[in-house]
């Protein structure tokens, strides 16, 4: 069994009257990616910064490896073994790639050929050994965000925290660093990343916390988050011409699972009990009743239903 | 770790090309346009020596006292009196242009009956000149005092002769070597400047290290806050102090400006300088709290505080204001230093800057701790 690297219990954080964090809970395994979900303001970054210590929690309690990062000198000790990766481009303009690792490196406590080690790994990581010598100012966003993920990781890491990496990146830098988190937990970083963005954390995380207004709304994996909050699916068809014979629905609603069918033209949507397996035999039924169609999609519950379903608005409103 | 912190902030900073350009470009500049813009105001005007003549109608003793009063003692700085043995000589000697004006003393001074007028007379050029003027206010002068010395001796019969007091007391201010010229006067307001400047760097540290995306990002490394916080005023010290050394080192070399003989002192005063700017921009950081537009704002108040401070003018125009700006007492003690306006000054003005940087430390650690709680 995986060991909890990271208890926060019970976690609250106010801004004046605004209450960021209601008594927030989680706990992260050892080489977990755990997802972070939510809207803008739900309280990811607040308790991604209780977690690092830039922020002071009113009340709860935070721990990393028994420590108690509540304490100023128990979080510094944690801090050596925590990277963090901001929303925020933070690199110092008139440094280098290389120089702006060497400092942040440097401020964890590395020195020497250690040091250098270190950043060479890390640049070597997210692809910019090449340009190390220019500074940030010359490289494009997606290699911005590269470089600020190596100054996270420079010091080797047990747990980084990510929030929102990928924001204003273009899909290809979006794709690069999610392969690099991948490959990151692969070599045994336990993850944190925190996301507006549902198919990414689809994609990546082992165990997602879904927050909305400072509270925990769903928590668990992909599956379990899915099962928890629908047991339909939608099939959608898109038919060659539209049906002449009423009767062919009729049919398909009689298929075992189907719980209801709607025809608007040549679209028709066939909604189904999750797990009937009946996908086979609708086809069949539309084939009997010379009915051809050009496409089919089987519309999957995403964590954008599962947000809906928990709090009654969209995930992006 | 706070080695590792000052290297790169004073690396980051060297690479800063607007900064340098406002901190140390723009106050050599400075030196050198209002040094020369203004040198006249800084330099007094030299009157060229005046040539004069006298021609002495009277050999006796009063008409002898009068010569020496004219022509002799401090009055020969400035005009050259000739003896002349005839008028017409020194008439001719006008027309030739060889001297500006003559005096004529008359016949008979001595024996003229109590109360009788003589004439002493001012030969000028008809081309009326400063130097013509100077000779009529001398010779205006000299003929009142002698009037009056005159009328006491018939008035209470006394003996016609005086003699010749001074009951002015003239004691020198300042001589020409220890007097700023207008390149070094501004040499060492334009440093001030530089310096003072600092404070701006120091606020923009301080930002860098306590607030926005660069200053989170080294807050949740290992390093203690306070540990980066005093990294950061020692990086900052170490970069104002520099630039005040950059200044300093331009305008002697390169402007040739007097900076005194008293470098180690003058040094000493550069970098507690420095400090005072560093604590002077972290103080308003902390008691504003909100230190984003700081840097910005003081870049624009350093001008303005270094005019009223009479660093671009010599005369400080703000009344108190003046005083309470950091600029007033670091420049006067500078330039007490250079130009040796006495120990008493200079130890002074080093005391008052010590006593404002343990103040603004004070404030800093005061205000500090209740930003942090």
């Amino acid at each position: 069994m995986s060991e909890v690297i990271l208890a926060v219990n019970d976690v609250t954080k106010s801004y004046g009257d605004n209450k960021a964090l209601k008594g927030m809970s989680l706990e992260l395994k050892s080489g977990e990616i755990l997802g972070l979900l939510g809207p803008n303001g739900a309280g990811k970054s607040t308790l991604i910064n209780c977690i690092c210590g830039l922020l002071k929690p009113d009340s709860g309690n935070l721990k990393m490896f028994d420590l108690d990062l509540k304490d100023d000198r128990q979080l510094i000790e944690a801090r050596a073994k925590m990277g963090v990766v901001p929303q925020e481009i933070a690199l110092v303009e008139e440094l280098s790639a290389y120089e702006n690792c060497m400092y942040i490196g440097g401020l964890y406590g590395l020195k020497g050929g250690e040091l250098k080690d270190s950043v060479e790994e890390a640049l070597n990581f997210v692809d910019l050994w090449d340009r190390r010598k220019d500074r940030p100012g010359k490289y494009s966003g997606g290699m911005k965000r590269r470089l600020n993920i190596a100054c996270g990781l420079v010091h080797k890491p047990t747990l980084l925290l990510m929030d929102e990496p990928t924001v204003g990146v273009d899909p290809q830098s979006r794709n690069y660093i999610l392969e690099s988190v991948r490959q990151l937990n692969d070599e045994g970083t336990t993850v944190i990343y925190s996301s507006h963005y549902m198919e990414e954390v689809e994609a990546l995380c082992d165990h997602i916390v879904i927050m909305d207004l400072g509270e925990t709304v769903a928590e668990g994996t992909f599956s379990s988050l899915i099962a928890e909050v629908n047991d339909t699916e939608t099939i959608n068809i898109s038919l060659a011409k539209p049906i002449d014979d009423t009767k062919v629905l009729a049919e398909i609603d009689s298929i075992p699972g189907v719980t209801n069918v709607e025809n608007n033209g040549t679209e028709l949507s066939v909604i189904s009990e999750r797990g009937n397996n009946n996908f086979n035999e609708i086809i069949a039924k539309l084939g009997e009743f010379k009915q051809d169609f050009t496409s089919i999609d089987l519309a999957r519950v995403s964590l954008e239903d599962v947000f809906l379903d928990k709090t009654g608005k969209k995930l992006r409103d | 770790m706070i080695f590792h912190v000052i290297k790169y902030t004073i690396i980051s900073n060297l690479r800063d090309i607007k900064s340098i350009v406002s901190y140390i470009v723009f106050p050599i500049i400075l030196i050198g346009i209002l040094g020369s813009a203004l040198s006249l105001v800084f330099e007094p005007g030299q009157l060229p020596e005046i040539k004069a003549g006298i021609v002495m109608n009277d050999q006796g003793g009063l008409a002898e006292i009068l010569q020496d009063n004219l022509t002799e003692g401090e009055l020969n700085d400035i005009i050259a009196v000739k003896e002349f043995d005839s008028l017409e000589d020194a008439k001719t000697a006008i027309k030739n242009d060889e001297i500006e004006f003559f005096y004529e003393i008359p016949e008979g001074i001595d024996d003229r009956e109590p109360l009788e007028k003589v004439e002493v007379k001012l030969w000028t050029s008809n081309t009326s000149s400063i130097q013509s003027t100077v000779g009529e206010i001398v010779l205006d002068t000299n003929l009142n005092a002698f009037n009056t010395i005159d009328a006491l001796a018939n008035n209470e019969s006394m003996l016609r002769s005086y003699e010749y007091r001074n009951y002015i007391v003239n004691e020198t201010i300042s001589s020409k070597e220890n007097r700023p010229g207008a390149i070094g006067f501004y040499s060492v307001t334009m440093m001030v400047m530089a310096l003072i400047y600092g404070s701006a760097i120091a606020a923009k540290e301080y930002e860098l290290s306590m607030h926005g995306d660069i200053g989170n990002r080294l807050q949740v490394t290992s390093i203690s806050t306070t540990a980066l916080l005093l990294a950061k005023v020692l990086s900052s010290v170490i970069l104002v102090f520099l630039q005040g050394i950059i200044v300093f080192l331009v305008s002697k070399f390169a402007f040739n400006a007097n900076w005194g003989d008293n470098f180690s002192l003058v040094i000493l005063t550069i970098f507690l300088g420095a400090l005072m700017s560093v604590l002077f921009g972290i103080a308003i950081c902390v008691i504003v709290g909100n230190p984003e537009r700081i840097g910005g704002l003081l870049t624009v108040l350093i001008p303005v505080m270094t005019f009223i401070s009479g660093g671009f003018t010599s005369t400080a125009i703000g009344g108190i204001l003046a005083k309470i700006t950091p600029n007033y007492q670091l420049q006067n003690t500078i330039l007490a230093i250079v130009y040796d306006y006495g120990s008493d000054r200079v130890q002074g003005g080093l005391l008052s800057i010590m006593a404002i940087i343990l103040v603004l430390l004070a404030i800093t650690i005061i205000f500090g701790r209740r930003r942090r709680a």
